[in-house]
């Protein structure tokens, strides 16, 4: 009997010393959301990643007569103020932003806002903000769970949550495994603005190269192939209004070449700045989007939602 | 005689069939089986069951020499039953569907008049025996206990609000401490709510040990049921570890304790008993005086309004800071909430004059809006007026009187007395002190049949809980002071005849 309950008892305990499924990924209660700019920065690469043979890269543009392109915001990048939301998109492909009833999907409001920090039930946005009729947490739940959830669950705006809403990047960029493969995705977007330490704000228009990586698992099983998707020249508004995001990316059977983003299991995100103050401002500080260097000031990305819409997962 | 003998037959499995679901009734109402709309079809069958038991009740009434006015003695308790029910903030809250409103409202209140109903006639029925009643609350509990407090240690780990206490988590992009939740068993489905709701049962699963009070270890195997409750309870509580339940069951222990001396007392002679049961009376005495005095001190406050609050004033609740500004104590914070609740169900506001809501006042507030205090009685004034409040008090020192006479009276054996009104003193202050009615962390899929919530209110009057406590009222009151010997015992008499 002693025995018995001994072996009965032995997987019990050990599910609950080593499984702790819920407290896999816990952060300190300030982390990200300090005060100070350069603390909020998040550059976490799961294993693997870094070490991922290159297989392929495209080269896109914001052009649309080009073969290789990505869309922009607005479209319009003539002064930080112009820059925003996802015409650009919409007008190269309207059937990608419309509801169930064939009406117009809406880049606000985004959430159900119960406050900073709080969380709501978003149904009541389903067929209406286009965030949260494409999040990823809509189409597979095992996206809601980590600190990388920010980027899944339909925020495409801060809404007045500041570090709350948002992935702060440098130019190491963050990589990720996702909890799911990827087997049909039409196309890839993100909404992302700039964002700098600089004093008394200096609402600018930056200008940086992104480069978005999907990796698959490679032929050993073991080790992962990237095929890295570089957006050159991406005009993002900085410090002037953090509800001021754009909805980058670019469809996959529109980068100038063959792709087949079946079997992605990660993405990662790099970024360099080309230009700050590129919109011919007189303003100009040394900002560096390098946080590791020692620097005046710092500028980087800012990430607030990645979106496979319209895919499917395994 | 054969045809007698074939009625009484009849009767005695009639008997048997209602007393096993009874017990069946009150193992799913403290298991929380099947969540809402379980709770909800689970309060039909107890109404059902009450019609099959009132004759049981009836008698048992008779036999203890129950007359007219102990009826009407029992009015201001089916008052409270239809107060828990019926609400403007309750109609209101249904205010989509009048009907469904209004059948949910009734079966409110008539599942607890039927648990009450349930809990005075068990009294009463000869083929049911009162351990088994006991049993079958412990049973549900324990196994509620166990596979949530399972389910948590996989998910969290052991000591998880001790190891995680600083620490958060990410769910859809918004953080949630580690420290303040835990799984619940919601209907089929495994939620997270915070740690003060999930871990009600765990508490009142520890607080079965006070029965080890009344029962001898090498005598009567029972002691090791009762042992075996309270630490599956006590390891729950102490592996998360939840201290605020800790503390509250070792108070109900406590309790137990001080009642076990004093009965000691009691038996050292009538003078012994007389002051005991003076000293009691006392203490009796000044709780309500002590309540009466808190409530006239809040509301008064309240009608003062923010600018004339003596309380806000208090050192004990505000401190003036160096900026001349006023910041709350955690006391401060608590009466705080209270009298916000008591201004928005006593006044309203409008263009910036606040005037008396005499509606509001009597019959709670109009506004589907949550305040959520940790403290139920507070709530229902908010959802339930000053009427129901006013009931609900009287109901409670009513409970608390009748409990003591169960306690001194009632020939029921000693590890019962203790069980039942350790239990009920454990569910007062667990109410009283850590309620919470919007516990869902983060509910998903809030349209499952099983696991259904119309909104993210999980009031207590709604709760199996209030099903509990109604149950444990019935099961205490008796209309006279000496209570009938146990059913049982007469039937051992009766063979030995």
């Amino acid at each position: 009997m002693n025995k018995k309950l001994k072996m009965l008892s032995l997987p019990i305990l050990s599910m609950a010393l080593f499984s702790c499924a819920d407290t896999n990924e816990v952060y300190p209660g300030d982390a990200y959301i300090s005060g100070n700019f350069l603390l909020n920065r998040y550059n976490h690469w799961d294993e693997g990643l870094k070490e991922a043979k290159t297989v392929g890269s495209f080269e896109l543009k914001n052009d649309k007569a080009s073969t290789a392109r990505y869309f922009n915001g607005s479209g319009v990048h003539g002064s930080y103020r112009d820059v925003y939301g996802f015409e650009q998109a919409k007008s190269w492909h309207p059937e990608s932003f419309r509801n169930s009833k064939g009406g117009d999907l809406k880049w606000a409001p985004d959430i159900v806002d119960g406050g900073v920090g709080e969380w709501r039930e978003q149904s009541a946005l389903y067929d209406v903000a286009y965030g949260q009729t494409k999040k990823m947490t809509r189409i597979n739940s095992k996206f809601g769970r980590g600190y990388l959830s920010k980027l899944y669950n339909g925020q495409l705006r801060c809404n007045a949550w500041s570090s709350y809403s948002l992935v702060e990047l440098d130019k190491s960029g963050y990589g990720t495994i996702f909890p799911a493969e990827l087997e049909k995705a039409p196309y890839f977007a993100m909404s992302v603005r700039g964002g700098s330490d600089t004093p008394g704000g200096y609402p600018r228009l930056t200008s940086f190269d992104i480069n978005v990586t999907f990796y698959k698992v490679g032929s050993d099983n073991v080790s992962y192939e990237g095929t890295t998707f570089t957006m050159k020249e991406v005009f993002l508004q900085t410090n002037y209004s953090a509800e001021y995001t754009s909805l980058v990316g670019f469809y996959f059977d529109e980068i100038g070449g063959d792709y087949n983003p079946a079997g992605v299991v990660g993405m990662s995100v790099t970024f360099s700045m080309t230009k700050d103050f590129a919109g011919g401002e007189e303003k100009t500080l040394p900002t560096s989007d390098n946080f590791d260097e020692e620097a005046g000031n710092y500028t980087g990305l800012m990430l607030l939602e990645v979106l496979f819409p319209d895919s499917t997962w395994n | 005689m054969e045809e007698n003998k074939n009625i009484s037959t009849t009767v005695d499995k009639t008997e048997r069939v209602v007393g096993f679901l009874a017990l069946e009734f009150l193992a799913l109402i403290c298991f929380g089986f099947g969540g809402e709309n379980g709770l909800t079809f689970l309060r039909v069958i107890g109404v059902c069951l009450a019609l099959f038991l009132y004759p049981y009740a009836k008698n048992q009434f008779v036999k203890e020499g129950g007359v007219r006015k102990d009826l009407i003695a029992l009015i201001p308790a089916g008052l409270t039953f239809l107060s828990f029910g019926f609400s403007r903030f309750w109609l209101s809250f249904y205010s989509a569907s009048w009907f469904t409103g209004i059948i949910m409202c009734l079966l409110v209140s008539a599942g607890l008049a039927a648990a009450c109903l349930l809990g005075y006639s068990v009294k009463g029925m000869k083929g049911l025996k009162r351990d088994y009643v006991f049993l079958a609350i412990g049973c549900g509990l324990a196994l509620l206990v166990l596979i949530s407090g399972l389910y948590s240690l996989v998910r969290y780990g052991v000591f998880y609000v001790k190891r995680f206490s600083k620490m958060v988590y990410y769910f859809d992009g918004v953080v949630f401490p580690v420290s303040k939740e835990a799984k619940i068993l919601d209907g089929f489905l495994f939620r997270e709510a915070s740690l003060d709701f999930a871990k009600a049962p765990a508490v009142m699963l520890s607080c079965f040990g006070v029965g080890c009070l009344g029962c001898n270890p090498k005598k009567d195997k029972r002691f090791y049921a009762m042992l075996s409750f309270g630490i599956l309870g006590f390891l729950d509580l102490i592996l998360t570890p939840f201290k605020a339940g800790i503390l509250l069951a070792l108070f109900v222990y406590a309790y137990a304790g001080i009642m076990f001396g004093l009965r000691y007392l009691s038996n050292k002679g009538e003078k012994a008993e007389h002051r005991v049961k003076t000293g009691l009376r006392i203490a009796f005495f000044v709780l309500m005086a002590f309540v009466a005095l808190g409530l006239i001190i809040l509301v008064t406050d309240t009608f003062l309004g923010e600018s004339a609050s003596f309380l806000r004033k208090s050192s004990f609740i505000a401190r003036k800071g160096s900026d001349n500004q006023y910041t709350y104590t955690r006391l401060g914070r608590l009466i705080e909430t209270i009298e916000e609740i008591i201004s928005a169900t006593f006044f309203t506001t409008k263009a910036g004059v606040r005037s008396f809501n005499f509606v509001g006042f009597l019959f709670g507030s109009q506004a589907t809006y949550i305040y959520n205090s940790s403290f139920a009685e507070f709530n229902f004034i908010y959802q339930n007026g000053m009427v129901g409040f006013s009931l609900l008090l009287v109901a409670l020192f009513y409970g608390i009187y009748k409990a003591h006479h169960y306690f001194y009276e009632s020939e029921d054996e000693d590890h019962l007395k203790f069980i039942v009104t350790g239990l009920m003193l454990a569910m007062f202050l667990y109410w009283s002190f850590l309620c919470d009615e919007a516990p869902l962390r983060h509910p998903q899929n809030m349209d499952e049949f099983f696991s259904n919530h119309q909104s993210l209110l999980l009031s207590f009057t709604r709760s199996n809980w209030a099903l509990l406590g109604a149950f444990f009222f019935g099961y205490v009151y008796s209309p006279k002071k000496v209570a009938a010997k146990p059913v049982e015992t007469k039937k051992e008499e009766e063979i030995h005849e």
